[in-house]
């Protein structure tokens, strides 16, 4: 290859190659216009541009993050159900994939005074639950004979099903018959909304009551039912501002009676 | 002796390693200031090029001293913060391509030079040699090579374009050099064109980019070097034409 010498500077040549390439090399006292034949060409800086390693960085510090959201984070951080506790406190906790308590609130006024001062943080829902028990029982929320409701809920029905089974087993476990423990989603519509239960007076009960599986499962039949009913209704009337656990520990005992 | 070194190497900082940054980024901009630099540090590269010969650059090293006046400016080029102060960062380029160009000149370790002396009557063995070049003819085609590239450098001032800036714009891949020489060869066809490029000293390019189907944006990334080779190709310039043609089969084969 032979080069046209263009230009001259002290440290450089600029030359023309026979490709039509200007190039900057070596200048060995060079003149302009020489042709020369052998340059020493000059190294420029390669041009700062996107590195396929600096993909690769890019792509691993990506992964790590996903691993880490997905693997850690969520389970951990996100709410995947929550666990909702009527004694006649009412309290509601979030609970995380991995069983672990996010948050929580007491919905009535007993509940609140359940919940406070109760340092949730970090423990996992069954302690929970256990402890917020316990505390019923030492604030005189709960006694002897009384019932627990547990309703879990979740997107996910197996963990739903699971968590409930497993709270019952285990309150079953510790206060064996001293409470009754209901499982299930207990009157769900009753004790958020008293007054809407006051217009309807008939109809929750008679669906949510069989659907809940209570430890002693009374059996009616069915003449018995109609009349029942009538009594229900009255006994709905008389306690319109209870909550609808009331209702529930009313109407199994009035179907004893 | 070393310790003389030393001192040249000390002589030319009297400026605070901040003002040398200062001066190297300016030449990474600006070729002008560039060659200030060397010029001003050329006792610097003197005496790291002394470091390596062991010899002053007088005494047969003047490649040496060529190749490290190079290599300071790669360095100079090539320098940022982040590389801490620039003179040893400077001292370290200069002594990687002199290493370098020692192992490539190794090669040619089994030749002898022309200027020993050899046989008994005293004749170099340049002498000897049948003197097959026309000296004169040589000196003529020189000087005459030299009047058409000043000329064309005159030329390309016009334009607000120096050599230098057309060699940093050089296309360095064989794509992006191939795609230029196709913007070359539709100029060639359309004489108009390059009459406009003399005559507005603008770069038609959206007709070039039509007529050669080469993107309008490589044409514009490398407009000072499509400027360069387009006005070779206009009128006057022979020599520098025909240096290019003996090569560019690929370019001229269109026409």
């Amino acid at each position: 290859m032979k080069y046209l010498v263009m230009e001259i500077h002290p440290a450089y040549a600029v030359v023309l190659d026979e490709s039509g390439r200007f190039l900057k090399a070596a200048n060995f006292h060079y003149q302009v216009g020489e042709t020369v034949e052998d340059v020493v060409e000059l190294r420029l800086p390669p041009a700062r541009r996107f590195r396929p390693w600096m993909a690769g960085g890019l792509v691993a510090v990506a992964a790590c993050l996903c691993l880490f959201f997905f693997g850690y984070y969520r389970p951990r951080f996100i709410p995947y159900g929550t666990l909702r506790i009527q004694i006649n406190p009412d309290v509601e906790l979030s609970v995380s994939k991995n069983g672990r308590v996010l948050d929580l609130q007491g919905l009535n006024e007993d509940g609140q005074a359940l919940v406070e001062g109760y340092d949730f943080r970090g423990k996992d829902g069954d302690d929970a639950v256990e402890d917020l028990v316990e505390r019923a029982i030492e604030m005189g929320y709960l006694s002897q004979g009384g019932a627990v409701s547990i309703t879990a809920s979740s997107e996910d029905d197996d963990w739903q099903v699971q968590e409930e089974q497993a709270l019952g087993a285990m309150l079953q476990e510790h206060y064996g018959d001293a409470i009754a423990v209901y499982l299930g989603p207990a009157v769900p519509e009753q004790d958020t909304a008293v007054p809407s239960a006051s217009s309807t007076p008939a109809a929750p009960p008679a669906s949510s009551v069989p659907a809940a599986s209570s430890p002693v499962q009374p059996v009616y039949p069915d003449d018995d039912w109609d009349d029942d009913d009538d009594d229900w209704d009255d006994d709905d009337d008389d306690d319109h501002d209870h909550s609808g656990w009331e209702n529930r520990e009313h109407h199994r005992y009035g179907v004893d009676d | 002796m070393h310790r003389q070194t030393q001192m040249e190497t000390e002589q030319p900082v009297p400026q605070t390693d901040r003002g040398i940054a200062a001066q190297v980024l300016m030449a990474q901009k600006d070729p002008r200031s560039a060659d200030a630099l060397i010029g001003q540090y050329m006792p610097f590269i003197r005496s790291e090029t002394f470091k390596f010969t062991h010899a002053v650059p007088e005494a047969g090293h003047e490649d040496e001293l060529n190749i490290a006046a190079m290599a300071f400016y790669e360095a100079a080029l090539s320098y940022d913060r982040k590389k801490g102060a620039f003179l040893p960062y400077a001292a370290w380029a200069i002594r990687n391509r002199l290493i370098d160009y020692h192992r490539a000149e190794r090669r040619h370790g089994g030749t002898i030079s022309l200027e020993v002396v050899s046989g008994e009557d005293g004749r170099r063995l340049m002498d000897t040699l049948p003197d097959s070049r026309d000296e004169i003819g040589a000196y003529d085609l020189r000087a005459a090579s030299r009047a058409e590239i000043e000329a064309f450098g005159r030329q390309l001032a016009t334009f607000d374009i120096s050599f230098s800036e057309v060699a940093d714009n050089c296309p360095r891949q064989e794509r992006t050099l191939a795609a230029c020489y196709a913007v070359l060869n539709c100029a060639r066809a359309n004489p108009g064109l390059l009459e406009r490029l003399v005559q507005t000293h603008r770069l038609p390019v959206r007709e070039l980019a039509l007529g050669s189907g080469v993107d309008k944006k490589t044409i514009e990334r490398h407009r000072k070097y499509l400027v360069a080779i387009l006005l070779a190709f206009t009128n006057g310039y022979e020599i520098i034409r025909g240096h290019l043609c003996q090569m560019t089969p690929k370019g001229g084969k269109q026409e």
